[in-house]
């Protein structure tokens, strides 16, 4: 099979237009004077103005001589074999290479694998993100390579990265099961008991076999508390801005929490029209606490979060607020999935910068004033009528994100270090056993041939214009 | 000796015409035609006897006295030809040989003044007819005592232009004529001819000096040429190389239907190229003639 090391280089065929002008152009016509041209009439052609090719194979022979230096640019390459197929070498961002892993992963670099890390992009160098969901990245991969395309995957045998349904590929995958990481530590949970003198810590653990927490209830003093199993140690400290803990360990990271003193307090203010709207605020509020270590207490004056529906009095005091944007609604006539489930927002000038956005690009939630304490505004309603979002669970994982701040996923993914049974560990593949093909010859480069054909033709254009 | 042979460029560098004329005639050892035959006049030739009806007046009476016989005295007499110059000083005369840059005219007015100067030599009288150009002539052949400095005179400012005449014939005159027609033969409705055609009807002789270039006998053109005509200023564009053929076929047509225009006892013919010596052209014209009378 003929291939181009340079496909860009045939584009010097635009040069085929030169002999092209050359041969279409002709001189203006030689005027000469007759006494008579009656004795041509009879004879003459007609008018040979019109564009005509002259010396064909002339012609011919300058447009290969041409196309054929343009083909030399493009450096063709014979392929006598058919073309080997391509093999991906992808590499799990936590897969530790090591021993038997390392020596698998070399001896596939130097059979002409390409190396890819398994992460979104499947990009050359290392991401930044942890490892993922590789059983979608492994689906996605698989349906765009062609067919004649060989994978090899390394990878721990994590849960956390081997979600959900075993794919079956279409593609033969060798895969390197390389160690598990070390198991992992963190601090899920910190706060002070009802007694004021105690606090309370739940240390989650895990490990290839499993995840399990231990809970820690020691005096609000500095002081370090160490795992009976020496995997971990909890330092309490005492700053002037309270009572922290910090989780060290020798291969845990260390991971400082700060004691959540007393609950979180909010108030929901409202008219009567936007009683249900209050209700579904204050269920969503709750469901974004639950899990993140504070509790709630709802109060009327000095809250944290004041939530302020209609047209309720503001609050009294400076306190992070989040409010009903003031100005009529008015309905939008699209489609309310195109527009992001937002069927009715308020048309008012949009404060701050813009946290939340419709699918117009509008913003339906801003915020301005951006510190402490911070101003929210909404141009929606909590009311299915005027927008889906409030009514399933994406309010509440809004709330969390915005306000408690703990739900980040990836954190929780990158913790679990449970291995993942055998049946899961690798993808269906069909059972084929992965088979190496067998090593290609390297095609033939035909510069030279081409080079030495156009000096040829070169000189067949030279003597042929010389004696023509 | 050898006469000078007069070139088309050589021609072009002498200025004046008288000259040049000279210059051509120089070699031209016969005239243009047979000036003397036998007949009745002053000079003696020979006697003879009187027979019945001839005219009492030719007897010599001297020659009775003496011999008591009638005898009639017969001598050479002079017979005259008058020369009719016709010269086409049209357009299309204007046209020249590519190598020199002589035009026809030129050359067909060099030839007029020689054959005056060759008429003025056998005491025949010249006239000259300029047909088109710029001074349009008429000069009827009467005898002078040099005919050939008028002719100079008269031939000097004429140039070239404009087209033969549709309808001009020349006026045949009742006494013997010889008609010396300098044209490049270029017509669009026979008006040459026609205009000949009463001389013909009157038993004159005609001479028809048909003047080439190399162009138009060799057609050398290739490739693409616009061909534009003398006269009318109409084009043509062909692809020369290609017209060749058919245009040299055309060409020898048109030469022998000239050629055969006239029974050949009062018609000559006599195709000259004027990138030849002219003296060469007009002694070959003036030898044929001696060999045709």
């Amino acid at each position: 099979m003929l291939s181009l090391a340079l496909p860009l280089g045939l584009l010097a065929l635009a040069a085929l237009v030169v002999p092209a002008v050359i041969h279409l152009w002709r001189p203006p016509p030689q005027v000469v004077r007759m006494g008579s041209l009656r004795l041509l009439r009879g004879n003459a052609r007609p008018p040979v103005r019109q564009l005509r090719w002259r010396e064909l194979p002339l012609l011919a022979l300058r447009g290969a001589l041409l196309a054929l230096l343009a083909f030399l640019l493009a450096q063709p390459l014979l392929q006598l074999f058919p073309t080997p197929a391509r093999k991906w070498a992808l590499r799990s961002p936590d897969a530790i290479l090591t021993g038997g892993a390392e020596v698998a992963w070399r001896a596939l670099l130097a059979d002409g694998y390409e190396p890819h890390w398994l992460s979104p992009g499947f990009p050359s160098e290392r991401p930044d993100s942890p490892a993922s969901d590789l059983w979608s990245l492994l689906r996605e991969l698989d349906a765009s390579l062609p067919k004649e395309a060989f994978l090899a995957v390394a990878s721990p045998a994590t849960q956390a990265s081997l979600r959900g349904e075993r794919p079956v590929l279409s593609h033969p995958v060798r895969w390197i099961e390389t160690p598990p990481p070390a198991p992992t530590h963190w601090i899920e949970r910190f706060g002070s008991n009802a007694d004021g003198q105690t606090v309370r810590a739940l240390v989650g653990s895990s490990g290839p076999t499993g995840t399990h927490y231990r809970e820690v209830v020691v005096e609000a003093q500095p002081q370090v508390v160490r795992d009976p199993n020496g995997e971990w140690s909890l330092e309490i400290l005492a700053q002037p801005s309270g009572i922290s803990a910090r989780l060290g360990g020798s291969e845990a990271p260390a991971q400082k929490a700060a004691l959540a003193a007393r609950p979180l307090r909010f108030s929901i203010a409202q008219d009567r029209e936007s009683l249900a709207d209050a209700r579904r605020l204050e269920a969503a509020f709750r469901a974004a606490a639950r899990g993140s270590g504070r509790t709630l207490e709802a109060v009327e004056r000095n809250a944290d979060w004041a939530f302020r529906l209609g047209s309720s009095p503001p609050p009294d005091s400076p306190v992070n607020l989040f409010e009903y944007a003031g100005g009529t609604h008015s309905p939008l006539e699209v489609d309310t999935s195109f527009a992001a489930g937002v069927s009715l927002r308020k048309r008012v000038p949009g404060l701050g910068a813009p946290l939340l956005r419709d699918g117009f690009g509008d913003p339906i939630v801003s915020e301005s004033l951006p510190g402490t304490p911070r101003r929210l505004s909404f141009y929606s309603r909590f009311d299915p009528e005027w927008n889906s979002w409030t009514a399933g669970g994406a309010l509440a994982l809004w709330l969390r994100q915005e306000i408690f701040a703990t739900g980040d996923s990836a954190m929780a993914v990158t913790l679990d270090r449970r291995v993942a049974g055998s049946a899961q560990a690798r993808p269906a593949q069909g059972g084929a056993a992965l088979e190496l093909p067998p090593p290609v010859p390297p095609p033939l480069d035909l510069t030279r041939v081409c080079a030495a054909l156009a000096l040829f033709l070169f000189a067949g254009e030279r003597i042929w214009s010389h004696f023509r | 000796m050898n006469a000078p042979t007069t070139q088309a460029r050589t021609l072009a560098a002498t200025r004046g015409l008288a000259l040049a004329a000279r210059q051509l005639v120089a070699g031209a050892m016969a005239g243009i035609h047979p000036s003397r035959q036998p007949g009745l006049a002053r000079e003696f030739s020979q006697y003879r006897a009187y027979q019945p009806g001839d005219d009492p007046r030719h007897i010599d009476w001297r020659l009775f006295a003496r011999s008591d016989r009638w005898f009639v005295r017969e001598s050479e007499i002079e017979t005259s030809v008058a020369i009719r110059l016709v010269l086409d000083a049209t357009e299309s005369m204007r046209q020249a040989d590519a190598a020199t840059g002589v035009t026809k005219f030129e050359c067909a007015r060099v030839l007029a003044a020689a054959f005056a100067l060759l008429a003025q030599a056998q005491g025949d009288p010249v006239g000259l007819y300029v047909i088109g150009g710029s001074h349009p002539l008429a000069i009827a052949p009467v005898a002078q005592r040099r005919p050939f400095d008028r002719i100079v005179h008269a031939l000097e400012p004429v140039e070239p232009g404009g087209r033969w005449p549709p309808s001009l014939p020349l006026m045949a005159r009742t006494t013997r004529e010889l008609a010396i027609v300098l044209t490049d033969g270029h017509e669009h409705a026979g008006e040459i001819r026609a205009a000949l055609a009463p001389l013909q009807a009157r038993q004159h002789e005609i001479l028809l000096v048909h003047l080439l270039t190399a162009e138009e006998v060799e057609f050398p053109f290739e490739g693409p040429v616009r061909f534009e005509e003398w006269e009318t200023g109409a084009t043509l564009e062909t692809d020369a190389g290609a017209a060749r053929e058919g245009y040299l076929a055309a060409h020898a047509e048109h030469l022998r239907a000239w050629r055969s225009a006239w029974p050949r006892h009062r018609f000559e013919f006599a195709a000259v190229r004027i990138d030849e010596p002219l003296d060469r052209s007009l002694r070959a014209i003036l030898l044929r003639r001696l060999r045709n009378l």
